[in-house]
């Protein structure tokens, strides 16, 4: 009864759920991990649409599941249940030669720390021009101007300079940007920007958050946005999935869902983040008590209920999914 | 807190600047600097708590490391309850030092993972029963006293913080330094710890320098705040006067480059600030913001700009203040609704 999933067309999806047809369509996911201890059940059961030019944020508590979403989404983990579609075709069903392909030219991805996904002994255009050569049939010197103009759009001054150095050169920030021109170069329907933000000061995040947002606008890219950081979530999202662990239990517009979150988890979670815009009121802070339980250790029926002030005998049962009117809510509370 | 009276601070940190050779010369003699902390002035009463804030590489860390005397400064003082840390020999150096704790970011590996954390906590804890005092630390911070015979991998994120935070209070000390004590937890977590830390600031009279890049966080917990750039404090003064009125561009810069957690503030657009904090290796001349100030002049170049106290307490390190916007840098909200919908 948890996962009922209507199709494409049907008022189920998020996204379809306003006409137009999803780029990118997630269907009961389930991902598990192999471990020595045993295995950890990181997914347990996500559905979301995106449609093209919007922003899908999932937002969680450490440990959630939100990454492994975001791997899941390129195929770069094994998927246990369920299903990831591009454009409608099943990742799944796609082989390896094919995946190559989709991955970087229909979706591609940015992580946290941009470090760790350039490779430190090549130079940024050694590594532009291969990424461009692997999608587009073009020769060196046009893959070439490629790359220089992709680092222009995303504001490094002097790309042709730039081009000729290494990755250890540059601020966190630029290797950032080299990264988003990176996944972008191939014109990729879907953007995967996974904590793109979340090692870098807020006065280059600021700059990075602007920049996702016009090239979204300009070259009509879907992008699902991963973070923990409630503010980035308000300043970029169209939708928002708030992850819990390992699934969505909320999922709303983006004004729907901080004006009237229904989840109390979602409610915790909006209330606990301290407000620079505001003085603080007098008394604690909101604070979710406890801290979010390990895969493979939930408790029975609903994740959340050791947590929540408002649980009842009923939510060690499973939480039925409610959808509706453009969102979706998976708690007893709202039935 | 024998000698401080309400007029005598408890840490008085005058002229303080910390400097690193970066390289030095085929004589190993130091042929390249860092001034990581320039000059540095600050007072923090009992009971007070200090905010420092700033991007990162900014000096926050190397200010609090140097006010602990664990880097020698090179130049200028720290006055702990009224002694001299410079002069003091090391044995009068340790007992201040046990009076002046630190807590640090990474809760991870700030824990022995081989000893329990009852053994950790009782190395700072002195005289009576310890083992008494480490069952009622834990308790203090929200753990069981039946907790300290575990080791670290068997807590959270959350709950190590919560340990380091108990291992730091067994010496009693006065001064608690925070270095992005909450920055690396879950938004959840991080306001129950901040509950806590405000419950040991009400109960035990403790003073903070809460160190931290969050300026949310800063704002919610700190009584003064000090905007750090570059080495040097480029704007203090009360928490609430400098969010509702900041002075110094960058200061405003900073508090508007943060994303507020209501989407339909999101369109306010904020003046974003361009390019990255430059090299501390080669900062720029006179005043050390003006290459990403957007009303830096000539003169900025040339003179380095001092701290001029304003009327509210506080204090702005700009030649431009007088020509300079001001106000808050958002709008307030139209209703209490609207600001906090839950
Ligand atoms: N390769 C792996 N092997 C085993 N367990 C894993 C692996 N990767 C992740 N996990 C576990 O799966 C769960 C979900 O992890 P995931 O990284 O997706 O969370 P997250 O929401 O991205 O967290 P964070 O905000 O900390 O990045 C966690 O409990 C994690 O410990
Ligand atoms: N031991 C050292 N030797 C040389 N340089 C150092 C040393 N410690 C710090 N620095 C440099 O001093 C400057 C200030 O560093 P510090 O760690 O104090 O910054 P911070 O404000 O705490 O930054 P963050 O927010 O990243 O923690 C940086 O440029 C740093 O690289
Ligand atoms: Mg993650
Ligand atoms: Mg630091």
């Amino acid at each position: 009864m948890t996962n009922e999933i209507s199709d494409h067309t049907g008022q189920g999806g998020a996204a379809t759920g306003r006409g137009r047809a999803p780029v990118l369509s997630v269907r009961d996911l389930h991902v598990r991990y192999r471990t020595d201890d045993g295995d950890v059940p990181a997914v347990n059961g996500v559905s979301f649409d995106l449609a093209a030019r919007e922003t899908y944020a999932i937002v969680g508590e450490s440990g959630c599941g939100k990454s492994t979403v975001a791997l899941s989404l390129l195929a770069l983990v094994p998927v246990s249940a369920g299903e990831v579609s591009l454009g409608g075709r099943n990742l799944a069903s796609m082989r390896r030669s094919e995946l190559r392909r989709v991955r970087g030219r229909e979706i591609a991805m940015i992580f946290q720390e941009p470090m760790t996904s350039l490779n430190p002994v090549l130079t940024l255009g050694h590594q532009l021009v291969e990424t461009i050569r692997l999608h587009q049939p073009l020769d060196r010197g046009a893959a070439r101007r490629r790359a220089i103009e992709m680092l222009e759009r995303v504001g490094i001054s002097d790309p042709a300079r730039r081009i000729g150095q290494y990755p250890h050169e540059l601020s966190g920030g630029m290797r950032q940007r080299v990264m988003i021109a990176m996944a972008l170069s191939c014109n990729p329907r879907i953007l995967v920007a996974d904590e793109p933000t979340t090692a870098l000061d807020v006065t280059v995040q600021a700059q990075i958050l602007a920049l996702l947002d016009d090239l979204r606008a300009e070259f009509g890219t879907g992008i699902v946005l991963i973070t923990h950081d409630i503010g980035v979530v308000a300043e970029m999202a169209d939708r928002i999935g708030v992850m819990y662990a390992g699934r969505l239990v909320e999922e709303a517009a983006a004004a729907d869902l901080f004006s009237d979150p229904r989840h109390p988890y979602t409610r915790g979670l909006l209330a606990s983040v301290p407000r620079v815009d505001l003085a603080p009121r007098d008394g604690p802070l909101v604070a979710l008590p406890g801290s979010p339980p390990t895969p493979g250790r939930l408790p029975q029926g609903c994740a959340f209920r050791t947590r929540c002030a408002q649980a009842m005998d009923v939510c060690a049962k499973p939480p039925p999914e409610l959808r509706g009117a453009d969102r979706m809510v998976r708690c007893w509370l709202h039935v | 807190m024998s000698d401080a009276t309400s007029d005598t601070p408890l840490l008085r940190v005058a002229g303080l600047s910390q400097r690193f050779a970066v390289s030095r010369d085929i004589f190993g003699r130091p042929s390249q600097w860092l001034e990581a902390v320039d000059r540095v002035d600050l007072e923090l009463a009992a009971g007070e708590t200090l905010g420092i804030v700033g991007e990162s590489g900014c000096g926050k860390s190397t200010l609090a490391r140097t006010i602990l005397h664990l880097h020698r400064p090179s130049a200028g003082k720290v006055i702990f309850d009224g002694v001299d840390l410079g002069s003091a020999g090391p044995a009068r150096l340790r007992q201040m030092r046990r009076r002046m704790q630190i807590v640090m970011q990474d809760p991870y590996s700030a824990l022995n993972p081989r000893r329990t954390i009852g053994s950790s906590i009782a190395d700072g804890v002195t005289g009576g029963d310890r083992r008494a005092k480490v069952r009622a630390l834990l308790e203090k911070v929200g753990l069981s006293a039946g907790d300290a015979g575990r080791y670290p991998n068997e807590f959270s994120g959350g709950q190590r913080q919560r340990i380091c935070i108990a291992r730091a209070l067994g010496p009693d000390p006065d001064l608690l330094i925070a270095d992005e004590a909450v920055s690396a937890l879950d938004v959840s977590v991080q306001a129950q710890i901040l509950n806590l830390l405000a419950g040991l600031r009400r109960d035990f009279g403790l003073s903070f320098l809460f160190i931290s890049h969050n300026l949310a966080v800063v704002r919610a917990f700190c009584d003064r705040v000090a905007v750090m750039y570059l080495g040097r404090i480029v704007e203090t003064g009360p928490t609430e006067a400098v969010f509702q009125d900041p002075r110094h561009p960058y200061t405003r810069a900073l508090i508007s480059a943060v994303p507020i957690p209501q989407p339909g503030r999101r369109r306010e657009r904020r003046r974003l600030l361009a390019g990255d904090v430059p090299s501390p290796l080669d900062p720029p001349s006179g005043c050390r913001f003006r290459t990403r100030c957007p009303h830096a002049d000539e003169g900025c170049a040339r003179t380095a700009p001092v701290l001029e106290r304003l009327g509210d307490a506080r204090q702005v390190a700009c030649l431009r203040l007088g020509t300079l916007e001001r106000g808050p840098v958002w709008a307030a909200p139209v209703s209490q609704a609207e600001a906090r919908p839950c």
